[in-house]
């Protein structure tokens, strides 16, 4: 593939004797909507933390749009990031918000926060920290998509915000990505928030990535098989199981296979990406060495 | 102009569910031969989706001969999938309606209906895409 | 950001510049007072020495005299607060709320964010602490050559340029403990704690040692003594005199000394110090012993070269605090 978006070959975060991130490989590519799920403690504020430089590795590699996080100015003004919990100058105005980004940021485009800040209705002489959770994350995304990066790092940004707003946000960050071509990295641990937008999934458990690939391919590629009661070597061959359970007189399975299931004792159904992940969540991860 | 929305616990992939709404409007008339499709960045700002499941939606509907995309301007209804046997519909409708009569008359609820009508239209031959 | 770290300063700069100017219109009506008091000095001609002390007497019986008080303690104070409430939060606020993971997104590198605060809000201080310093050491310029000696301390640490020494370091101190402690009333605490331990030590202990002393040994004057503590007891009893130092300067040590060199501690003569020897007796004796007086002393030329060698000090103290804090922001602070 072309140069990746981000690249992570063994990375590891530990706090002492925490495990935050262990063995992390990953390739991330460019112009997608990238999902990042798992559940709380996983360790993906970790990752995208250390994306954007806010955390070193304690070893291994990491590369966002082919260089070190942080690593200066330029690479800096092609990353984006909205940090969990959208944190904002309480005492300053929205209008103060967009002049700080102004004055930081050489590709800032000012037009474009000043149209956002104009559609979502926020009134530039309000103190940002008088805003509501929903309207402190949009402004959080418009400085961050103003800036025009190639890149945008969101950590769980719709997690605090209800039904509506979470839909507001992500139809403009769609239409920021539609119209842009950015690449998005974004968290959470929503699945059917993801489901929509994202074409490229990573699924992190426990530390460990259980899954990365295309969303497509991932879902052409799993299967719920169920049958009568059997092992999973009852199985046809080339097929890789992720999940099973059993009652007394069924099995079912689900498994990655690259070959099509043919085998008529079987009944082979899809999988929702929610099911997928969850599968994922449930399978037990490689041992960690400490 | 049509409009698109996703059902989120289907298992259908996001960008079939739009082909398949494109291919119903086109079977039923909605769509005719040189309506615009929305844009991309239309699509997604009204629906929470990825622009590229858009694209990829497009792209196999032009793949199947069923639009055309013209750059810079927007992706065209080539042709349409009216059924010549549209007129066909109304009268069928109506048996439909009796037979449906009939079932309950005979006791089954709906479910039952469903089931009887899914099996028996799926069974014999295998739906083609 | 250096707009933007005015914009988040900007509040607090206009605060000290409404004190500092409050402050300056005070000093400029008690020193209309002042001046006119020190009239019968200015223009006398011949023995100023009589209108010296006269003015003296006067000042110290006025309330011009509290004024002089208050203003030596707002200098001590003043690079107390700069330390406290400007340093302390400068780091340690947005690690708090959260928003350095604003600022180090955008395109700035985590050493133009610190560079420019400590230099907009250091350099403030800076500024702000010489102004005050130069409208109160004008103000009490005459009573530091007439009435009390500004060589000496607690004057020394209000006068000249070390007051903003002691801004800076209280400064880059609150930063430095901001940004290792993340909390800003537990930083402003530790800030406080160091610098009040560092404005005692240095006059306690290292300001005498700036630059070498002067040493003067004289023959003690028993007339102008200083003080005479006298303790009789079993085996004799102890007789402290201490000299009258060296005029206009700071006496580190004044030591009273035989002859033959060793420091005079008494007993006193139980036979001409004894309470039933006459009038002189103990006098005479005393000068009998040809006591000496043996001083370590700085004399006011000295003002400006400690002045000079504690500010550097302190300034340097502050660059260590300022290099550490840049490694520090940039190697280990997440």
């Amino acid at each position: 593939m072309t140069r990746p978006a981000l690249r992570a070959e063994g990375l590891t975060k530990r706090y002492g004797r925490r495990v935050a991130l262990s063995g992390c490989t990953l390739a991330v590519p460019t112009a997608r909507v990238t999902g990042l799920v798992g559940p709380n403690g996983a360790g993906k504020t970790t990752l995208l933390q250390m994306a954007v430089g806010m955390l070193p590795p304690t070893a291994g590699t990491i590369e966002v749009l082919g260089a070190r996080p942080a690593s200066g100015a330029a690479q800096l003004a092609k990353v984006g990031f909205v940090a969990q919990d959208t944190p904002v100058y309480s005492g300053l105005s929205v209008a103060d918000h967009l002049r700080f980004g102004a004055h930081t940021n050489p590709r800032w485009d000012h037009g474009l926060a000043q149209d956002r800040i104009a559609q979502l209705g926020l009134d530039p002489a309000q103190k940002a920290g008088k805003l509501s959770g929903g309207q402190r994350a949009q402004l959080a995304l418009t400085l961050a998509l103003a800036k025009r990066p190639d890149l945008l790092v969101l950590d769980e940004p719709v997690a605090s915000l209800d039904p509506m707003a979470r839909r507001e946000f992500l139809k403009s960050l769609m239409a920021h990505t539609a119209e842009h071509g950015t690449s998005v990295i974004l968290s959470s641990h929503l699945v059917s928030d993801l489901e929509r937008v994202c074409d490229y999934l990573i699924v992190l458990v426990d530390s460990q990535v259980r899954v990365a690939g295309d969303v497509d391919e991932l879902m052409g590629s799993h299967h719920r098989l169920t049958g009568a009661r059997r092992d999973r070597a009852g199985l046809p061959g080339g097929v890789d199981v992720i999940e099973e359970s059993h009652t007394d007189r069924q099995s079912t399975f689900i498994v990655r296979s690259t070959v099509p299931i043919d085998d008529p004792s079987l009944d082979a159904g899809g999988l929702s990406l929610e099911d997928l992940v969850l599968a994922y969540m449930s399978k037990p991860g490689r041992e960690t060495t400490r | 102009m049509i409009e698109f929305h996703l059902d989120g616990g289907t298992g259908v992939a996001p960008y079939k569910q739009l082909i398949q709404q494109v291919r119903r409007a086109l079977r039923l008339g909605l769509l005719s031969e040189g309506d615009q499709l929305p844009t991309v960045k239309d699509v997604v700002a009204k629906v929470a989706i990825n622009p590229n499941t858009v694209l990829k939606a497009y792209r196999e509907l032009e793949y199947e001969g069923l639009v055309a995309a013209r750059p810079g301007v927007g992706t065209f209804v080539r042709r349409t999938l009216a059924d010549p046997s549209l007129a066909a519909h109304q009268p069928l409708r109506e048996e439909l309606r009796a037979w449906v009569a009939k079932a309950r008359a005979a006791g089954l609820d709906t479910d039952s209906i469903e089931d009887l009508f899914v099996t028996t239209v799926h069974t014999p031959t295998e739906e083609s895409k | 950001m250096i707009w933007f770290t005015w914009r988040q300063f900007r509040t607090r700069a206009a605060i000290a510049v409404v004190a500092l100017a409050a402050c300056g219109v005070a000093l400029l009506i008690t020193g209309r007072t002042l001046a006119q008091m020190y009239a019968g000095v200015a223009s006398c001609q011949s023995d100023c020495g009589a209108a010296l002390s006269q003015f003296g007497e006067q000042f110290r019986r006025d309330d011009l005299f509290l004024v002089y008080g208050l203003s030596s303690l707002l200098m001590y104070l003043v690079p107390a607060l700069v330390g406290a409430f400007w340093g302390a939060p400068l780091i340690a606020h947005e690690l708090e709320t959260g928003t350095h993971r604003l600022a180090w997104n955008q395109t700035v590198t985590r050493s133009r964010w610190l560079a420019s605060k400590l230099a907009v809000v250091g350099g403030t201080a800076a500024a702000l602490t010489g102004v005050l310093g130069w409208a109160v050491s004008t103000w009490a310029r005459h009573i530091d050559t007439a009435v009390f000696d500004r060589i000496e301390a607690p004057n020394f640490g209000a006068r000249g340029i070390v007051p903003i020494g002691y801004a800076v370091f209280a400064f880059t101190l609150g930063v430095t403990c901001g940004m290792l402690i993340r909390r800003t009333v537990p930083a402003m605490a530790i800030t406080l704690a160091g610098y009040a331990a560092v404005v005692l030590a240095m006059p306690l202990w290292l300001r005498a040692h700036l630059i070498p002393a002067l040493h003067e040994t004289r023959p003690l004057d028993l007339e102008n003594l200083s003080s005479m503590i006298t303790n009789t007891g079993e085996g004799g009893g102890t007789m402290e005199l201490t000299g009258p130092g060296m005029p206009h300067a700071w006496n580190v040590s004044n030591l009273t000394i035989t002859p033959a060199g060793d420091e005079f501690h008494g007993p006193p003569d139980p036979v001409a110090c004894g309470e039933d020897a006459a009038a002189n007796a103990c006098d005479a004796w005393l000068t009998s012993l040809n006591l000496r007086e043996d001083i370590i002393y700085h004399p006011a030329s000295h003002f400006w070269a400690l002045q000079a060698a504690e500010t550097g000090i302190l300034l340097g103290l502050a660059a260590l605090l300022v290099m550490f804090s840049f490694w520090w922001v940039r190697r280990r602070l997440t």
